[in-house]
């Protein structure tokens, strides 16, 4: 399973290189490129030179086309230079001035993404971390509620359902964005600073009160024979539910919980509300600033890795605590 | 001296009335069995001995002590907490389909209630399980998980797990009915045993062989009423309520 998915990722991401890196160096440039002088282009005839600062030359043709005239440079010259860039509304011996060169270099696919790999990593820790906590700190907080939930007390058992009715009727997307910016307003004791701490706050309330269906459904689900011969044995009923039931309920809770792990994975990227920079947000800003959709590639590989390594930790917890069947 | 005596113990669920004024008494190291047809109560009856059934009226002795007295549904008196749970531990209890611990081995299934409740350390209350499972002929399986043994190893399982709390009183629920046939003997040799080494108990069973052999005495159950009670003899030779005649014939 973890495998399928690494293989899964790595072709992606070999595919976006090969498709992207080909040999070709023309496209097309669409910015205002009017800024200071750095670089020189001069068309005439059907070649066009061009002059870097430190005096470099170099000549290639182009082609006009309405407004947009494309030029090409001979491959192995324009490598030397980094060149790969097409003007957009030139016209026969127009003269342009670039402010540099840089950004007419368009880096390869690889390259690209190499340099967009920090930011995606820094997000991607953001969005892992995250997940792991809010889900750990919703496990403990989940068990309250799904004994709650299970109690034979009015007050403790409505108040556990009142609990999921509201966390799980209402979207996310409104807890975080309340938690963040609408508790300030109710008091200003209840501000939350940081916004990864209000994302963990809000995350581990929704999610408590999901996990909290998937213990109780799991401790329901073991058989009522188990706690009698419990209480049979004189076990209080905290002692058959920490030493028999919820033993036995772990391993039928592990699947619907790797679930919620991966789910809560991919649902952290609400979090561009209260503007915390997680993998998604992180990679549409790379995209719009870059106006590429290059970068979901990698992205998307990010979060198959994630999954894998959930997957597979759980596979294998699922695994050992099967031992007795 | 009575182990467990109940005074018109009574028990309904909702309209549907399951025991009628069942009054019976054990003494000690009496071995007391309960047949009749299904749906008849014995279950019931000794779920409710056990506390895994409130009971809706009458009253519950054990060893002479008053336990608890309801009236209608409603508690008239009830022990302590801590002695009503001390008393209960008196009884130990096998049910029909062993509900054994399937997460925990054999040794472990047997310690838990001795570590846990009797408050016996770890390695004591190994060498208890050691000794109650080889008592039950299940020493080479000490280390196995219960899905791993037979019904009938299950079922003796089941029951050194009951003995380890060292009770004064067995309570079998049908211990052989969810057994293949040819695993009943087993698990009825180990409840001979025990009932020839002097412990108190009360088996609700379909195996009238081994209430006659075994028990001491017997008692007819029939629609939530104690209908006739005597010794095995008497009962099985010479029944006089007419429903305990029609049942006998029907399966002897």
């Amino acid at each position: 399973m973890r495998k399928a998915a690494v293989v899964i990722a790595a072709v992606l991401i070999m595919l976006a290189v090969s498709s992207c890196a080909s040999g070709s160096l023309s496209g097309l440039y669409e910015e205002d490129v009017l800024r200071p002088a750095r670089v020189k282009l001069d068309f005439s005839g059907d070649s066009v030179t061009l002059t870097s600062l430190k005096g470099d030359l170099l000549t290639g043709t182009f082609t006009a086309s309405g407004d947009v005239v494309e030029i090409t440079f001979p491959p192995a010259e324009a490598h030397a230079l980094g060149l790969r860039q097409v003007m957009n509304g030139l016209r026969s011996g127009d003269k342009i001035i670039f402010e540099d060169y840089t950004f007419l270099r368009m880096p390869s696919a690889l390259e690209k993404i190499i340099s967009w790999m920090p930011a995606l990593l820094n997000a991607s820790w953001i969005t892992l971390s995250l997940t792991v906590l809010s889900v750990c700190a919703a496990l403990i907080l989940s068990v309250f509620l799904a004994l709650g939930k299970l109690s034979k007390n009015f007050i403790t058992r409505n108040l556990s359902n009142a609990y999921v009715f509201f966390f799980r009727g209402t979207p996310l997307l409104m807890q975080i964005f309340f938690i963040y910016y609408g508790l300030p307003l109710i008091h200003s004791a209840l501000t939350i600073q940081s916004r990864y701490m209000a994302a963990f706050i809000a995350f581990t309330l929704n999610i408590a009160a999901y996990v909290a269906e998937i213990i109780r459904a799991a401790i329901q689900s073991i058989d009522k024979g188990q706690m009698e011969a419990s209480k049979a044995l004189g076990l209080s009923y905290a002692q058959a539910m920490r030493l028999v039931i919820i033993p036995q309920a772990y391993r039928r809770m592990i699947p619907p919980i790797c679930n919620e792990f991966v789910m809560v994975l991919k649902d952290t990227s609400l979090v561009f509300v209260i503007g915390l920079m997680d993998l998604t947000s992180q990679t549409r800003k790379i995209q719009s600033s870059n106006n590429t959709t290059l970068v979901f590639i990698p992205a998307m590989a990010l979060y198959l890795v994630m999954t894998s390594v959930f997957t597979s930790v759980f596979n294998r917890l699922e695994e050992r605590l099967s031992r007795y069947e | 001296m009575s182990v467990v005596r109940t005074e018109n113990l009574c028990k309904s669920f909702g309209q549907l009335e399951v025991l009628k004024d069942v009054s019976l008494s054990v003494e000690q190291g009496e071995v007391l069995a309960i047949i009749g047809p299904s749906g008849a109560g014995k279950s019931t009856y000794l779920r409710a001995l056990n506390h895994l059934e409130t009971i809706t009226s009458g009253k519950l002795y054990i060893d002479d002590i008053l336990v608890e007295e309801w009236h209608h549904g409603h508690m008239k008196s009830k022990l302590p907490h801590k002695e009503h749970a001390r008393l209960l531990l008196k009884m130990g209890m096998v049910f029909q389909r062993f509900n054994l611990f399937p997460h925990l081995t054999a040794a472990e299934n047997v310690m838990l209630a001795p570590v846990h409740v009797g408050g016996v350390s770890k390695t004591e209350a190994r060498k208890l399980a050691e000794e109650q499972l080889e008592k039950v002929g299940l020493s080479d399986k000490i280390n196995e998980y219960p899905s791993k043994l037979s019904g009938g190893q299950q079922q003796r399982m089941a029951i050194a797990r009951a003995l380890a709390m060292h009770p004064e009183i067995m309570l079998f629920d049908e211990p052989t009915s969810a057994l293949d046939p040819e695993l009943v003997g087993e698990v009825l040799g180990v409840m001979k045993n025990l009932a020839k080494s002097g412990m108190t108990m009360i088996v609700v069973t379909h195996e009238m062989g081994f209430a006659r052999e075994a028990a001491n005495r017997v008692v007819f159950m029939c629609d939530g009423v104690a209908a006739e009670e005597g010794s095995p003899d008497e009962l099985f030779t010479n029944p006089q309520n007419p429903r305990a005649k029609q049942f006998l014939q029907s399966i002897l």
